[in-house]
């Protein structure tokens, strides 16, 4: 009885670290979770040079798209392609501004712009940047990141067919809303988090540098 | 000194005009520079404006503070260039020794959206006024808190009404009640002296009910209050010019009273 009094005593001596440990153990994982969802500079500078990719490779579609050079089959790859970079195409939206018109511009939803792009058919297309910036990332009351990317850039196109053909040369400035989503994925009963870049709204100021 | 400033406003004017005028659309190098100098959106503003980005101007082989300052000022509004409290703001900024810092998160920047509404048919605009808010988590969202529109506006002296209810009317189970009611473009007149109709939420339940149809956002307009004595207001200019982008368009003098007032009359009545 004494022995096993004894061994009861000293036993508070293995359990109460292990305990300790293993509640360590389970800080440790939290904070792992954590871990995974804190945005350090760093994280959120490679953000920034991966948004400007996106912003790019939405440009080279625009321009794919708009061209007549590309087959139809093709020029909906980059359609594809394009709508696969927004967060949501259908919800996202572009302010497209007409010539003529300086005050009110139309919105039209990412989707319906690029296949009005499509129908457009540009018969050349030429796009040249000039500049590009993207604003810091700031948190939203939804836990999501915003930070804007802008690009400059000159648009000549020439459009109508062989006997009618029109020049438009354009100075056109994009101002993308990028978006840092956090998501969640099932990983067995544990949510595994993760960021994902998409591009969001844009706005477009136009220029006509057509003489 | 001053005069120093003035002939250095002068010639960053004449500097700036002078270049826009002689404007070669073929030149790439001029589109590169206009790409460069433009203020490309309200973060790049701030950047400028708190010293943490720099232009070196033309002949220039260093930044200078004073004339990043300038060139954040609509120089094509001869009025703006005129007014004195524009060098006694640029002065005032210019010379602050704790430079304040503008953020997007200031709680006293405000954001002035003119909206296009159809309103049984015709076209109506709305300025909707916004300002950032912080949430909870540590993030931060622009929160509607008012909006300006003669929808809301009262009938000119609702005193002098035609229409009242007279103050026996109790005894006769209120009768001019239900004819106050029924005509309804006089119904504010019934309303007392006093009464000041909250705009925000009559256009919240106009816009909940499909009464207001929105239909595009025609314009947007920044107040900055941050800055002591000052309210200056931030616009886009999106013109082939090296002073373009998002400047400031008007300036005023205004002490913590008097932004108390603006606020007052922007977004409580």
């Amino acid at each position: 009885m004494r022995q096993q009094l004894r061994f009861s005593k000293y036993c508070w001596f293995f359990i109460i670290p292990a305990m300790l440990a293993n509640a360590g153990m389970a800080r440790a994982q939290t904070t792992t979770v954590e871990d995974r969802l804190h945005l350090t500079p760093a994280d959120l500078e490679g953000f920034e040079k991966q948004a400007k990719e996106d912003v790019m490779d939405f440009g080279g579609h625009v321009e794919h798209i708009a061209s007549k050079n590309y087959s139809a089959f093709l020029r909906k790859k980059y359609i594809a392609n394009a709508l696969a970079l927004f967060a949501d195409p259908d919800e996202n939206t572009i302010q497209v501004s007409s010539i003529g018109i300086t005050a009110d511009f139309r919105t039209e939803s990412i989707r319906i712009y690029l296949n009005n792009l499509l129908r457009l058919s540009y018969a050349t297309v030429d796009i040249t940047w000039y500049d590009y910036k993207i604003t810091q990332f700031v948190k939203g009351a939804d836990g999501n990141y915003y930070a804007t990317a802008t690009v400059f850039q000159e648009f000549s196109a020439i459009t109508g067919n062989t006997e009618v053909k029109q020049s438009r040369r354009d100075l056109v400035k994009r101002e993308i809303q990028v978006e840092l989503i956090k998501l969640e994925d099932y990983k067995g009963a544990k949510p595994v988090p993760w960021w994902e870049l998409k591009l969001g709204d844009i706005k477009i100021k136009q220029k006509s540098l057509s003489q | 000194m001053i005069m120093r400033y003035c002939l250095l406003f002068l010639l960053l004017c004449y500097t700036a005009i002078s270049d826009a005028q002689n404007v070669v659309i073929t030149d790439e190098q001029f589109l590169r520079d206009v790409a460069h100098f433009q203020v490309k959106d309200v973060a790049q503003f701030m950047d400028r404006f708190n010293d943490q980005e720099q232009v070196v101007f033309k002949n220039d082989t260093a930044p200078d503070r004073y004339k990043n300052l300038l060139g954040l000022l609509n120089l094509r509004d001869t009025a703006l260039r005129r007014d004195t409290n524009t060098i006694a703001f640029i002065n005032e900024v210019f010379g602050q020794k704790d430079k304040k810092q503008l953020t997007v998160t200031d709680s006293d920047l405000y954001a002035a959206v003119q909206c296009v509404f159809v309103y049984h048919g015709k076209e109506k605009v709305f300025t909707v006024w916004l300002k950032p808010e912080a949430a909870e988590n540590g993030g931060h969202y622009w929160g509607l808190i008012g909006v300006q529109s003669d929808l809301f506006s009262l009938p000119n002296d609702p005193k002098s009404a035609r229409h009242l209810i007279n103050p026996m009317n109790h005894e006769v189970g209120f009768s001019e009640l239900s004819k106050g009611l029924t005509h309804k473009k006089d119904i504010y007149e019934y309303m007392p002296a006093d009464y000041h109709p909250e705009h925000l939420s009559a256009f919240l339940a106009y816009v909940h009910n499909g009464d207001l149809q929105f239909k595009n956002i025609r314009s947007v307009d920044f107040d900055f209050l941050q800055i002591n004595g000052w309210l200056f207001t931030v616009k886009e200019f999106f013109r082939v010019d090296l002073n373009s982008g998002w400047l400031i368009a008007d300036i005023k003098r205004m002490n913590e009273e008097q932004k108390k007032h603006f606020l007052k009359d922007h977004f409580i009545e």
